[in-house]
């Protein structure tokens, strides 16, 4: 089979996803503080406080170092005449093939984090399904969009 | 008035009965908790009779305020009691026009319509509670025809809808048609598979009831079930499984009683239904796949139902697909499917290109494992628990049946999908219809040099999309290539590809 596809996202991407991954790790927060709260009401092992939060200390740390680099290097995407194909998933690997004629719509997306970067995701809408090509530099994604909006025009409708 | 058509009268009577309908165990629960503490006066004097007025009160407006007129090449509907809502529904795209009637509909002689269109929401895009039959027909008509023919507006035989023999309707001419013989419907009911579910509502009344029932039942029963034998007891549980059987036929007999299946032109009829007679349009153009199920009760027996998975139509006791034909010969299943969708038919001869052997052991382990989550704490809790891991052999057999009936194949441009979860399932999806596909792998796959393919089609409501676990990673790149403009066809005859990368 073809190779996988070559075009890759901005780097700037590993910053964003680094400060969502460390974001989003905030939240698994609660079971520690939670555990210390319940530590003061009842008379449970203390122990187990500091495994849980030695484990969010690791969580945190491969949410916001180890994940953003693999999602990273595993991140391909290539536009094709007839079909856009995108791999990615950071443990589980992911091939996506989307046929031109397939496409609905295409938008592009853009977050305050993603604003400040100057970064947007482009949404690639089929009539079934969903995908986005995230984090890329708002130039490439606004050409992108409009290249795919002008190829899916063009595809043959066999429908 | 300009405004067009109201509901049909009726409407207000049928909203308020199933409302009322709705709201009937929680007022008998009410009322007989209620009637234990002595509230019943309170409950039954004001806050019924709020309600009843309320839901009164609620159906007329609603009736009132609900309009819907057939513009030029539009529907156009009117509604909402406070807040007012358009929706303009162009004709061309009205994916499925349902005509059913339920009990209430059917006092009044009366049909329910709904009409859908492609894309999201779980309701219907247009829910016409309550049309007299002939207006409901030309609405059809004027929805469905092709935008030369003249619309129609002879008059519609007022007697009650026979099994597809519409024939006052001035429509294509019937190209084929397929009906349910009662012989098939009862042997449908009788291998439906429903008994689990009856049994389940039967046990979950009980439940519900045992508040009701005085104490002194209880003790005379717990003591007459005490005293009786093994044997006794063993007929007991058989009879209640025997009438849990009985009643699950009739369902199954009053759900698809008077099944029919008539082609006509582009149009698919299905209508079925003793009590509530359902009829549901599809176009032909619409269908995006075809899935033969085989019960594992029907199984032995050769029988196979067809599903059809459509933009539009399709309902969630049917997973959001119709069914086609509810049963049929497998081997004649292909005629059958031929009369009504040619072009899905996919000759039996090219096979099932089986799962490798290495993925057996995921298969069996993926079988296993919810077994044993429940079976482990069971065996260790109750006295004789341990027994209850004989159901991990199951298990066992399971996994390794899923294994051995799942597997793929490509038909020119159609993708054929075999898989078990119970049941088995077999796929047809043609290439046009799918709207993307995908290969995925998890590390333990990339390991043993396996991956999941998957393709998402159109369905009734969104997406839907089918999947095949743990096929040879050469095979996932085949199906992605085969699936790809791009790249030249795969070779699928080839035998079990040499090592290769993984994606």
């Amino acid at each position: 089979m073809r190779e996988a596809p070559a075009k890759r996202l901005s780097k700037k991407a590993l910053p964003v996803w680094r400060i969502t991954g460390f974001l989003e790790s905030l939240f698994y927060l609660i079971f520690p503080i939670g555990y210390g709260i319940l530590l003061v009401l009842f008379d449970w092992p203390l122990w187990v406080l500091y495994v849980l939060i030695l484990l969010w200390i690791a969580v945190a740390l491969l949410q916001s170092l180890l994940v953003p680099a693999i999602r990273w290097r595993r991140w391909r995407y290539e536009v094709y005449e007839e079909e856009i194909d995108l791999q990615y998933g950071v443990f589980i690997i992911r091939r996506t093939l989307i046929p031109m004629i397939r496409v609905q719509h295409v938008d592009t997306e853009q977050g305050p984090i993603y604003r400040h970067y100057n970064l947007a995701a482009v949404s690639i809408s089929t009539a079934a399904t969903v995908h986005q090509i995230p984090a890329l530099t708002e130039e490439t994604a606004s050409d992108l969009r409009d290249q795919i909006a002008d190829l899916a025009q063009t595809a043959d409708n066999d429908d | 008035m300009t405004d067009g058509k109201r509901l049909h009268g009726a409407t207000v009577v049928i909203m308020l009965l199933t409302r009322l309908r709705d709201f009937i165990i929680p007022i008998i629960i009410a009322f007989f908790i209620g009637s234990t503490g002595g509230g019943i006066g309170l409950f039954a004097m004001i806050a019924l009779p709020l309600l009843l007025v309320f839901f009164g009160i609620y159906s007329f407006l609603y009736w009132w305020t609900y309009w819907y007129r057939v513009e030029d090449q539009e529907l156009h509907v009117k509604q909402g009691i406070i807040v007012k809502k358009h929706r303009y529904i162009q004709r061309k795209r009205v994916q499925s026009f349902d005509m059913s009637a339920g009990i209430l509909q059917r006092m009044f002689g009366l049909v329910k319509v709904q009409i859908e269109t492609a894309g999201g929401g779980s309701e219907p895009d247009v829910h016409l509670i309550a049309l007299d039959r002939a207006e409901a027909k030309r609405l059809r008509q004027n929805l469905l025809a092709k935008p030369a023919a003249p619309a129609e507006d002879e008059e519609v035989d007022p007697s009650e809808m026979t099994e597809g023999e519409e024939a006052e309707e001035l429509e294509p001419e019937i190209e084929a048609s397929w009906a349910l013989g009662f012989k098939h419907l009862l042997f449908a009911g009788m291998t439906s598979g429903g008994v689990g579910l009856v049994l389940s509502a039967v046990l979950a009344l009980f439940s519900q009831v045992d508040v009701l029932l005085p104490e002194a039942f209880y003790e005379t029963t717990i003591g007459f079930v005490l005293s009786s034998t093994i044997t006794f007891l063993l007929i007991a549980i058989f009879l209640i499984a025997f009438f849990a059987w009985l009643i699950s036929i009739a369902i199954t007999i009053v759900k698809y009683g008077q099944f029919t299946v008539v082609k006509r032109g582009n149009d698919l009829v299905i209508s079925r239904g003793l009590l509530e007679r359902k009829q549901l349009t599809l176009k032909v153009h619409r269908i995006t796949a075809v899935r033969f199920v085989t019960g594992i009760l029907r199984q032995p027996f050769g029988f196979t139902t067809i599903y059809v998975e459509s933009k539009g139509g399709g309902s969630a006791d049917e997973q959001q697909s119709t069914i086609l034909v509810p049963l049929v010969n497998r081997r004649k299943a292909n005629d059958v499917l031929g009369k009504f969708l040619p072009e899905f038919v996919v000759d039996d001869d090219v096979g099932i290109k089986p799962l490798p052997r290495r993925a057996l052991f995921r298969y069996i382990i993926r079988a296993i494992v919810p077994i044993v989550l429940v079976v482990i704490p069971l065996s260790i809790v109750l006295p004789f628990g341990a027994y209850a891991l004989l159901l991990i052999l199951l298990g066992i057999f399971l996994g390794w049946l899923r294994h051995r009936n799942g597997g793929f194949n490509v038909s020119g441009d159609y993708l054929i999908l075999q898989w078990r979860l119970f049941n088995l399932n077999r796929a047809v999806l043609p290439r046009k219809r799918i709207q993307a596909a995908d290969v995925t792998q998890s590390p333990l796959q990339r390991w043993r040099r396996l991956s999941t393919y998957s393709v998402s089609i159109l369905s009734s409501m969104s997406g839907k999309s089918f999947e095949i676990r743990d096929i040879t990673a050469g095979r996932g790149e085949d199906l992605l290539a085969w699936y790809s403009k791009e790249v030249d066809n795969p070779n699928f005859s080839r035998e079990e590809e040499k090592d290769k990368s993984p994606i």
